[in-house]
Order: structure tokens, then sequence, then C-alpha cells
């Protein structure tokens, strides 16, 4: 028997065996210590989707910011995917009802007319994501701006980290992931809500572990869209380089973490300064910005 | 021993780690979660015969 360092049987290795309760210490800690670290007093938005990161998220940073007095709103972008969202939207409608967590909904049908699988039905399947991203991003950033947080909680971890650096890496491009709707992070702009992410260093493993003992009626859905992004064949590649050589994850965060200074120094210089949106005056690096270009070539109704 | 996924059950020899039935299955401890017997376990933990394992996949989309 795998046993945890309390003598119970492990649920989880997370740098050590762990059992059910001493996951659950571990990981408030762990990232109650990396709020410490990223927030301040300020009113905070976590961006939330029923799932099981931004759940765990939620979760930790309400009792986080109840025990400073500090104001936290949950805040779900409702893409409009029959069967996936609508799950975890009742489910996070239900799980705020029963803590008192302030909820705030944005939708796509309601700010662009169309719900994402109207959208989808005109498009290939696999711009799903950039579609998806584009305007969730671009909701997010606009509506957390306006209900006043001074952050926005995303619940990224460390496979979700790892992907990203691999995608960038393979496509040649890592100035690209400044530019590709990450400008939030890079540039500070009063009308850019910065994003921090707690649960950065996380394994998605410890995640799911920790979803499926203490919030086991959690939605286990998979959005129908996944399957046919460039995400999801890196996220099986890296899994697979982890099995052969554990840590890669790990290394992976690290080499993107410590190139982030000098590429923001290098989106500055090639972005200068940040220029309104002529048609929806958000924050652009462009006279258009990503939102609106993609919505006139989508020819969305509103 | 029996093992459960992806809505199929298969009849696998018990009797070693978990992890050397993952492997004999194709199935990844990163993207699978172990429950042996109703308990979420690592894939270190040795089966029994008799015992019943169900693998769980780790969806993504948090
Ligand atoms: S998998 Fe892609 S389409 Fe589905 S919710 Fe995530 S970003 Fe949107
Ligand atoms: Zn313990
Ligand atoms: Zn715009």
């Amino acid at each position: 028997m795998v046993e945890c360092s309390c003598g119970r049987r492990a649920a989880v290795v997370w740098d050590r065996p762990l059992c059910r309760e001493h996951l659950r210490e571990k990981l408030f800690a762990h990232v109650k210590a990396n709020l410490d670290r990223l927030l301040g007093n300020e009113r905070i938005a976590v961006a939330a989707s029923g799932g099981k990161d931004s759940t765990a998220l939620l979760e930790i940073a309400h009792e986080w910011a109840s025990g400073r007095g500090v104001e936290l709103v949950a805040l779900l972008v409702d893409e409009g995917i029959e069967g996936y969202r609508d799950r975890t939207r009742k489910f996070l409608e239900e799980f705020c009802a029963r803590r008192g967590i302030p909820l705030e909904v944005v939708s796509f049908r309601d700010e662009l007319g169309e719900a994402l699988d109207g959208i989808l039905s005109r498009e290939r399947r696999e711009r799903a994501c950039t579609i998806c991203g584009t305007f969730r991003r671009y909701l997010l950033n606009r509506r957390a701006r306006e209900l006043g947080a001074g952050k926005l909680l995303m619940a990224h971890n460390l496979d979700d980290e790892a992907q990203t650096f691999f995608m960038n890496l393979f496509s040649g491009n890592f100035l690209q992931l400044t530019t590709k709707g990450e400008l939030g992070g890079i540039v500070d702009d009063e009308k850019f809500v910065r994003r921090v992410k707690p649960l950065l260093d996380v394994p998605e493993k410890v995640l799911a572990v920790y979803a499926a003992l203490f919030h086991p009626d959690l939605p286990a859905d998979e959005c129908p869209y996944l399957r046919e992004s460039s995400r999801f064949r890196v996220r099986e590649l890296v899994n697979e380089l982890e099995l052969r050589k554990p840590g890669s994850k790990r290394s992976a965060l690290r080499a993107y973490l410590s190139i982030l200074p000098s590429l923001k120094s290098s989106a500055l210089k090639a972005k200068g300064r940040l220029k309104k949106c002529r048609e929806c005056g958000e924050p652009t690096s462009r006279g258009l910005c990503k939102a609106c270009e993609l919505r006139h070539q989508l020819k969305t109704r509103s | 021993m029996k093992v459960e996924f992806e809505g199929k059950v298969r009849e696998v020899r018990g009797g070693r780690k978990l992890i050397e039935i993952m492997k004999e299955l194709g199935v990844s401890p990163e993207e699978y979660i172990c429950v042996l017997n109703g308990e979420v376990v690592t894939e270190f933990e040795v089966a029994r015969e008799g015992d019943t394992l169900k693998l769980v996949r780790v969806w993504s989309g948090g």
C-alpha cells in the first residue's frame, strides 16, 4: 500500500503520496500562498466555468477572500455549447448559490447575438477554440473591468501552461504568445484587468483527483469541439513526454517563466502604445481589436 | 479481476501493480485516475484477484 505520511492510503502522488485529507490541506495551502503572493486587497473576479479546475480555484479563492475581507465575484462566460456548457453552468449556479458567492454570467448569445454552436455551424470545427477563446477573453476582460475587479483569476494549471509552451514552440513564433490575446498579461493598460494564474504550478491530475474526491457531482462532460483542437493533440504529446521523462511539464513551465520578461519587452517594443479599438473602444495594438475583426469575418448577428 | 473503462468491462490478471495493468491496456496514468474497489488510489497500488478497478478519465476543461 502506498501511504501518506499520516499512514492512510494515498489517493495521489503530488511530490509525495497524499491521502484525501492531506491532498486537500496541501492544495489549499499551496494555492493560498500563491494568492498571497499575487493579490492585494482589491476586488477580484474569478473566471469560472463549472469545470474541475476553476471550481477548485473558486472554492479556495472564496475561502481566502472571506478571511481577508476581499470582495470576490465569479464570472462565467456562457459560449452556448449544448450538452456541455449548459450542464457546467447549472452546476456552477448551484455551487455559488450554496456558498453565497456572487455570480455574473456573460453569454455569447447576448453579447454577439449568437451562440458558439450557431457560429460553428458555418465554420470549420478546428477553428472552434480560436473563435471561442478570442471572444471569451474579450468578454472576461470587459466584464471584469465593469465589475471593478483589479485582478482576474484564471484557472490554468501546470498542464495547460506546458501545452501552451509547446504549442508556441511548435508554431515557431514565441512572440505570438504575447499577441494571441495574451496582451492582458503583458501590457499594462487601465483597460486591461490583470490576469493571474494561482493554479499555474498545480498538475491537472491533482485537480482531477481533488474533484473526484470532493466534488463528485461535477459534470464530467468534455467540450464537443475539444478533440479537434490543436491543443488536444499537444496535450497527448506532453502527457507522453511526462511519462517518459517525469518532470517535463515543470521544466516547460520553468522555461516559459524564464523567457517571459524578455518576451514582454519585445512585445512592448513591437506593439508600442495601445490604442482604442475604433468600434468597441477596448484596448488593442491595432485599429480594430481581435474580437471585432473576428466578428466581421464571421458575420455574427450583432 | 475486472477493469472498467470507457464504458467497457475487461477481465485482466491481478496480483500486480495497477500501472502494469494500465500499460497492458494502453492507458496513461497521466490521463486516468484509478478507483480500486470504490476508492481513489495511486497507480502504484497492487491489485488482488477479485478486485474491481475503474479507470476514470482526467477530462480537460477547467
Ligand atoms: S474546448 Fe475550445 S471550443 Fe470548447 S470551450 Fe474550450 S476553447 Fe471553447
Ligand atoms: Zn494523510
Ligand atoms: Zn473592438
